[in-house]
């Protein structure tokens, strides 16, 4: 990144910003959500944007592309079922690997979160 | 049929219209799924709100939209087996050169592609260098076998690569051609990418980038499309 674009940042570098902070935080939200129980596109959607008071913002644009991703990845499987209704739903399922993955990245998150809160207490108490 | 379903499988189909094979049917189903979800729900109008245009929610099931484009031999390959009847013209032309020289000691033009020109009157148009009595000798052969040819090399492969994705010789070599966001080639754009076959032996120019590495033709770049692997 050049220092022009590091001193003024424009409406689009904070865009771009959000959205790569979003990519990561997204997959752990959507890890997390399957890791307590399957679900299918639409419910996971509606957890995603409903808790955490919509900090989220997930939209289907962002999500399957997410969980094709994680399919291919064999973090999670996904299924076709129809379980007596007329049309089927396709289910998303953790798989073995997957928890291993999401431990990793709740552990390399809960690591951000502490590291960045003491290195903002830090300077704050520095300007103090 | 309720109104609701209706207005999920026009957009489906929408949808469907931008993508070319397995991504096509996995947007389909699984975007079929969700938004009969949200109707259900009674929120079909902000999921589609949030899909936005076909288009838009097509891009974010196209598979091939961070595929690399393919190398440059597989391409060369597919492009020998899809001018077959291009490639026929010009040995014909070359065979029928041979003969000339031997029977008058007359000098003749090798190029492939052959050159192009259109006898108007008394006078003719030649696309790309070409002198207006090259292939004087060819009769039937130029006059109707080239463009023949042609039709087929640009307009015939170009609608089929932009309804099917790919040309025969490209589905036989597992290459498909989309849009730099991995959708569907619009018809204009297959065969405008193609046009460059009508210039005679300068069309080669349009491979020039591969010199320095780029694995884009120039009508690649200027129509927005690339050639890359199948998926799976």
């Amino acid at each position: 990144m050049s220092e022009d674009t590091e001193a003024s940042p424009g409406s689009a570098t904070i865009a771009r910003l959000r959205r790569e902070l979003a990519r990561g935080t997204t997959e752990l939200a959507v890890l997390s959500v399957l890791g307590v129980r399957r679900r299918y596109g639409y419910e996971l959607l509606k957890v995603l944007r409903e808790t955490g008071e919509g900090v989220l913002e997930v939209k289907e644009g962002t999500l399957y592309p997410l969980l094709h991703r994680l399919e291919d990845s064999g973090h999670i499987l996904a299924t076709w079922e129809a379980e007596g209704r007329a049309r089927p739903r396709k289910y998303y399922v953790m798989t073995a690997e997957g928890r291993t993955y999401l431990a990793m990245l709740r552990a390399e998150w809960s690591g951000l979160v502490d590291g960045m809160r003491q290195l903002l207490d830090t300077l704050g108490e520095v300007r103090e | 049929m309720s109104d609701e379903q209706e207005i999920i499988d026009d957009y489906l189909d929408q949808v469907g219209s931008h993508l070319i094979g397995p991504a096509r049917d996995r947007a389909k189903a699984e975007l079929g799924a969700h938004l009969s979800d949200a109707a259900e729900a009674g929120e079909l109008d902000q999921a589609l709100g949030r899909l936005g245009a076909p288009r838009a929610a097509a891009a974010t099931f196209a598979d091939l939209r961070a595929a690399p484009p393919a190398p440059m031999d597989a391409r060369l390959a597919a492009v020998v087996i899809d001018n077959l009847p291009l490639v026929g013209v010009a040995l014909a032309l070359l065979v029928q050169g041979i003969a000339r020289i031997a029977d008058l000691g007359d000098a003749f033009a090798v190029a492939f592609p052959p050159f192009l020109y259109v006898p108007i009157g008394d006078g003719c148009v030649a696309v790309g260098p070409a002198t207006c009595d090259a292939y004087d000798y060819a009769g039937l052969l130029y006059t109707l076998g080239l463009p023949l040819a042609l039709l087929w090399s640009i307009v015939g492969l170009g609608l089929v690569e932009a309804w099917t994705g790919a040309t025969p010789g490209k589905r036989l070599l597992r290459l498909r051609v989309v849009t730099e966001d991995g959708l569907r080639l619009h018809p204009v754009g297959g065969v405008v990418r193609r046009v460059s076959l009508m210039l005679g032996p300068i069309a080669w120019l349009d491979w020039v980038p591969v010199v320095w590495g780029d694995r884009r033709r120039v009508l690649d770049h200027l129509t927005g499309s690339k050639v890359v692997r199948a998926a799976g």
